[in-house]
């Protein structure tokens, strides 16, 4: 089908790329702007590997960390002798920070340091951290988003407990952890000589004891963590090791990093349509000369090989352009997701990275100008004898039918390999081809309905702009793709962020809590309650809690099932501190899927019927039936599987993963949560001010600070998705600005004979203005539409109901990118109008 | 057949599908032309003369019947030997000129050469354009070209390959009288320095007059053949 070793193809090829070619290459900017995106992704994505090696100490901030979820026994501790070195403790639990000088407080996650951890990287504050000085005296390090909240600063006092903390400095960076995660747990570090102080480790919280080792160098860790091993069994202490947290680190970046690969394929394939539709139009121009050749005996493969190795050129040189940008431009792509990087990656050139974007750029531009360059082998030579020849209508043309086939294989092929799996690589291809289908056809619907209502009351200059839509070589289809596509992910984007945010403030109906206390000892029960009662906070219920450990599933011991390798059970389900209730019945929130609900039994007789919710119960690989053994404080309680529930994890009210019938834990150590409806926001403020100032072991959670954290989270979230929804966008324009270059002759034919005919330049102008008016609400209409169809989706995929997206922000959406349509298709467009006629009429004759 | 005959065409059929109907171009046409002549088709529009020379140059190929070119069956012959019949036997010459637009006069003329696999063909082109009397336009584009010179450029173009036989398709049908003379004329003054042979489209009388023969077609059927004689003519009547 190709020849490229004919020097008279080559030599063609040349002489005719001179004229016209710069401006071909200035209508495949797409192909530049998808190779710097595939450079940057790829670059992203070496470099910060390479730099969570580099920096895989600082990721642990120690050589090693053992973990308890019960306070260093003795035999902990001369097991920490044993391993020498230098070494830290550290003791994390969730609790109620207050900001004296404004009242305000929040849900903070504690951590009372000791020693000189970290002993790899820094945690980065301001000012610069002192660790001897911190240690000193009641000092606090702040996370940097709290004080921002509160309006608090450095040198002001928190409260934790019964004690206060002068702020030494705003926490900007913790080694190994991301700032996206402090947005949902915003941590303080104190000194863990004044924890005592605070009183806020009570029974039943869930507190985290950690040692952090620093050992000499060319200690071998992981061998040492290897000969230990049934020692750690045997205390229930979890081993961190620097390789462990490189893995788990470098698993987390890597979906980061395939989020981006796959987003900025999107953007590519865009790029292919856009280099498609610049190369059908360049063939459509073609087809004389290729049928001229053809009368003169070439043959149909030298024809198509002299265009193809011309737009292979041009390929090479945007790709080239594409390589330097990516490359200039990905030491701004950290700065843009640093709130997702553990580490701040070192920035290099990536070999890899430029043999990425240049393969996958040049093999999707390939390939899509393929499309329609074969179809000029098909040219008849008799075109060359006849300007009016009509073709005798052909069949499909199989070659053409190969090419679309192999391109849908790789972009499979591409995203099985990205995201390692067949299925999911099936399911994004099928995804990416359905929303381009129903982009496509949704704006070949809309501009075919609008050809039908509005020519009749529309005046001469909008009809005629409306009718530029079917001109030939306007490639409508292919621009109002590549708008449509980046309005979609924008309209999604705003779509499901509004959506989740207004889920979870319409499940709090009138009616429903909106505020949780939890922690509350049994005897503090009475006094909040009067305290609730005097704000005239609904007390809707006190839900005991019981604070317990898994010992064994289906006869099995935990201990021996997370030392068994094969055991898919994840170690998280196994070692956690299992905070459950016991009650007659169900609540709201919840549903019995299988089995039989058990409201009383007797602690006595053993086996004891509990309701698991059914996602645990699938975590733990239980049903109903099932034994499972319980430890409350190192007394065994044996109970058995009685039933499913489905919980309803939105609402704000306790849930749990297991639920014991009355009569049972009664007598157990308990403290309890107390669910209320505040009527205002200022009252549940008022009412955590107060019971934090008498119990300070007591934490709140209300709806106000569920929603600003999930808002500030989705913020971020959607920041860094909106940038590649707007370089998607910007792809998009780079195919308009292509449609324009490409359909220039038309516009310039079109408009010298409108002006024959009489029309004014003012005319001319506004339906170019309607021409892409047109052209952008299309789009754009049909990008939002499936961008809500997609949200729809999601919302009921993950709410079980659709919810209504807010309509001004998507109108909002839909104006910009209309009027950056019209925008730049009116500038492109500008020379056309300028150009007078005769000299117009001249270079055309 | 004759060996004098360079084209034979015998019994020759074409016809096309419109929709549900067959329009039927030509119908049974039998004809031979002999070597280093020159032949005029005539007939009115619609009439199948540009259907009859796209199938004696092996652009199309017949629905029925036989065209043999120089010895070769062009109706049998597959596309790659039709393209380097083209190339190497054929002269075109159109009335739309068809120049490549983005290659220059010189560049023009050498293509053909080019497309053969042929070196040093910039000597032979420029001899040609001589010929034509463009050698000082060689590096014009043809936008840059009036439309006599054009033809001029299409005309060195066809001779580059010397072909054996020249097809021109209403070679003057687009330009003003006085230029049309001068094509005209330099057509005819070439074909005779070149001995090829020469098979004409035209509604142009003067260029009808100057041919060895003119077979004049009507709604698809060989409606007359005349030759005229060198010296005694003779006539026969289709």
């Amino acid at each position: 089908m190709i020849t490229f070793w004919k020097p008279w193809v080559w030599r063609m090829a040349y002489r005719d790329s001179r004229r016209g070619l710069p401006r071909l290459l200035l209508s495949m900017s797409s192909v530049v702007l998808a190779v710097a995106l595939v450079v940057l992704a790829y670059s992203f994505r070496e470099n910060l590997l390479a730099s969570i090696q580099a920096q895989s100490k600082s990721l642990l901030g120690a050589d090693l960390a053992l973990d308890s979820r019960e306070p260093f026994s003795k035999d902990d501790e001369q097991l920490f002798h044993t391993l020498g070195g230098d070494q830290s403790k550290q003791v994390g639990f969730t609790s109620m920070a207050t900001f004296p000088a404004s009242g305000d407080s929040r849900l903070v996650q504690v951590r009372a340091i000791s020693g000189q951890f970290p002993y790899y990287g820094a945690l980065e504050t301001t000012p610069p951290l002192s660790l001897e000085v911190f240690h000193l005296s009641a000092n606090a390090l702040v996370d940097e988003n709290v004080l921002l909240q509160f309006n608090a600063k450095v040198g002001d006092v928190v409260k934790l407990g019964n004690q206060e903390f002068r702020i030494l400095g705003s926490l900007r960076k913790i080694p190994g952890e991301t700032l996206a995660f402090s947005l949902i747990s915003p941590r303080i570090y104190i000194p863990l000589a004044y924890l005592e102080r605070t009183q806020l480790i009570q029974p039943g919280s869930v507190v985290r004891y950690r040692v952090f080792f620093k050992f000499a160098t060319g200690t071998q860790v992981e061998r040492m963590v290897k000969a230990i091993a049934p020692q750690l069994q045997r205390l229930q202490l979890d081993a961190d090791t620097v390789s462990k947290r490189t893995a788990s680190i470098a698993a987390n970046m890597e979906n980061l990093s395939r989020f981006l690969r796959l987003a900025v394929f999107v953007a590519v394939l865009l790029a292919g349509v856009g280099v498609a539709s610049v190369t059908y139009v360049y063939a459509k121009d073609k087809a004389q000369a290729a049928a001229l050749l053809r009368c003169i005996g070439a043959r149909p493969r030298e024809t198509v090989s002299v265009y193809l190795l011309q737009l292979l050129f041009l390929t090479v040189v945007c790709a080239a352009a594409g390589v330097g940008i990516g490359v200039w431009a990905q030491s701004y792509l950290p700065a843009l997701l640093k709130d997702f990087l553990p580490v701040a990656p070192v920035i290099e050139i990536s070999p890899l990275g430029i043999v990425a974007g240049v393969v996958v750029g040049m093999t999707t531009a390939f390939l899509f100008a393929l499309l329609p360059l074969v179809s000029l082998r098909r040219i008849s030579p008799l075109m060359a004898l006849r300007s009016s020849y009509d073709e005798e209508p052909r069949a499909r043309d199989p070659l053409v039918l190969s090419i679309v086939l192999l391109i849908v294989m790789l972009v499979l092929a591409f995203a099985s390999a990205t995201l390692g799996s067949w299925r999911q690589g099936l399911v994004f291809t099928g995804a990416v081809l359905v929303v381009f289908f129903a982009l496509a056809i949704l704006a070949r619907v809309g501009t075919l309905l609008v050809r039908q209502v509005a020519p009749r009351f529309l005046s001469f200059p909008w009809r005629q702009g409306l009718a530029n839509l079917h001109r030939p070589s306007n490639q409508t289809t292919a621009v109002m793709l590549a708008i449509g596509l980046g309005t979609f992910l924008l309209v999604a984007l705003h779509g499901v962020q509004d959506m989740l945010l207004r889920q979870v403030d319409r499940r709090v109906g009138q009616d429903e809590p909106n505020l949780v206390l939890f922690d509350v000892q049994n005897e503090q029960r009475q006094a909040i309650g009067a305290l609730m009662e005097r704000l005239e906070i609904s007390r809707h219920a006190e839900v005991p809690v019981v604070t317990m450990r898994l010992a064994a599933i289906k006869g099995r011991r935990v201990e021996e099932i997370r030392a068994d390798e094969t055991s898919k059970i994840p170690s998280w389900a196994l070692r956690r501190e299992y905070r459950s209730t016991y009650r007659g019945r169900l609540t709201g929130t919840e549903k019995l899927i299988k089995g039989d609900w058990v409201a009383t039994a007797d602690e006595r007789t053993q086996p004891i019927a509990v309701s698991v919710e059914k996602g645990i119960a699938e975590t733990l690989g239980v049903d109903v039936g099932d034994p499972l053994q319980f430890e409350i404080q190192g007394v065994p309680i044996d109970t058995r599987v009685a039933n499913l529930r489905e919980v309803d994890w939105q609402r704000v009210q306790p849930n749990f993963f297991v639920v014991f019938p009355e009569g049972v834990l009664e007598k157990a150590p308990q403290f309890y949560a107390l669910v209320g409806r505040a009527p205002s926001s200022q009252a549940s403020a008022q009412l955590q001010r107060a019971v934090l100032e008498r119990f300070p072991n007591v934490s709140a959670i209300d709806l106000s600070l569920i929603l600003s954290t999930l808002n500030s989270v989705l913020d971020r979230v959607a920041g860094a998705m909106r940038f590649v929804a707007w370089f998607t966008l910007l792809t998009g324009f780079t195919v308009l600005a292509s449609a324009v270059l490409g359909s220039r002759g038309h516009r310039v034919r079109e408009s010298i004979l409108l002006r024959t005919l009489g029309a004014a330049r003012g005319q001319i102008f506004t339906a170019i203005v309607a021409e892409y008016v047109f052209t952008g609400a299309i789009a754009a209409c049909a990008g939002a539409i499936l961008g809500i169809l997609a949200g729809w989706g999601l919302s009921y995929y993950f709410f079980g109901t659709a919810i209504a997206i807010a309509p001004l922000p998507v109108l909002a959406i839909i104006t910009a990118v209309t009027a950056t349509t019209v925008l730049a298709g009116a500038l492109g467009c500008l020379g056309v109008i300028r150009r007078p006629a005769l000299e117009a009429l001249r270079a055309e004759a | 057949m004759s060996t004098d005959n360079i084209l034979t065409v015998e019994h020759l059929s074409k016809e096309f599908k419109s929709g549900d109907d067959t329009v039927h171009v030509l119908n049974d046409i039998s004809f031979a032309i002999e070597r280093g002549t020159s032949c005029a088709l005539v007939g009115p529009s619609g009439s199948g003369k540009t259907t009859l020379i796209a199938i004696c140059a092996g652009l199309e190929r017949p629905s029925k019947g036989a065209v043999e070119l120089d010895g070769v069956a062009l109706h049998q012959a597959s596309e790659e030997k039709l393209a380097r019949i083209r190339n190497q036997s054929i002269g075109f010459i159109f009335q739309s000129f068809q120049l490549l637009p983005s290659l220059t006069a010189l560049e023009n003329v050498m293509v053909p050469a080019e497309i053969a696999g042929e070196r040093m063909v910039r000597a032979s082109a420029l001899e040609l354009l001589g010929r034509v009397g463009l050698r000082n336009r060689m590096y014009h584009y043809p936008m840059l070209l009036s439309g006599g010179e054009q033809q001029r450029v299409a005309i060195a173009r066809a001779f580059m390959n010397q072909p054996n036989i020249l097809f021109a398709d209403e070679p003057t049908g687009n330009l003003d009288a006085e230029t049309s003379e001068s094509i005209v004329k330099l057509i005819f003054n070439l074909n005779s320095m070149n001995r090829t042979t020469l098979i004409l489209v035209t509604h142009d009388r003067e260029l009808t007059e100057q041919a060895d023969r003119i077979i004049t077609l009507k709604a698809g059927r060989l409606a007359s053949d005349v030759t005229k004689p060198k010296s005694e003519g003779s006539t026969s009547d289709g």
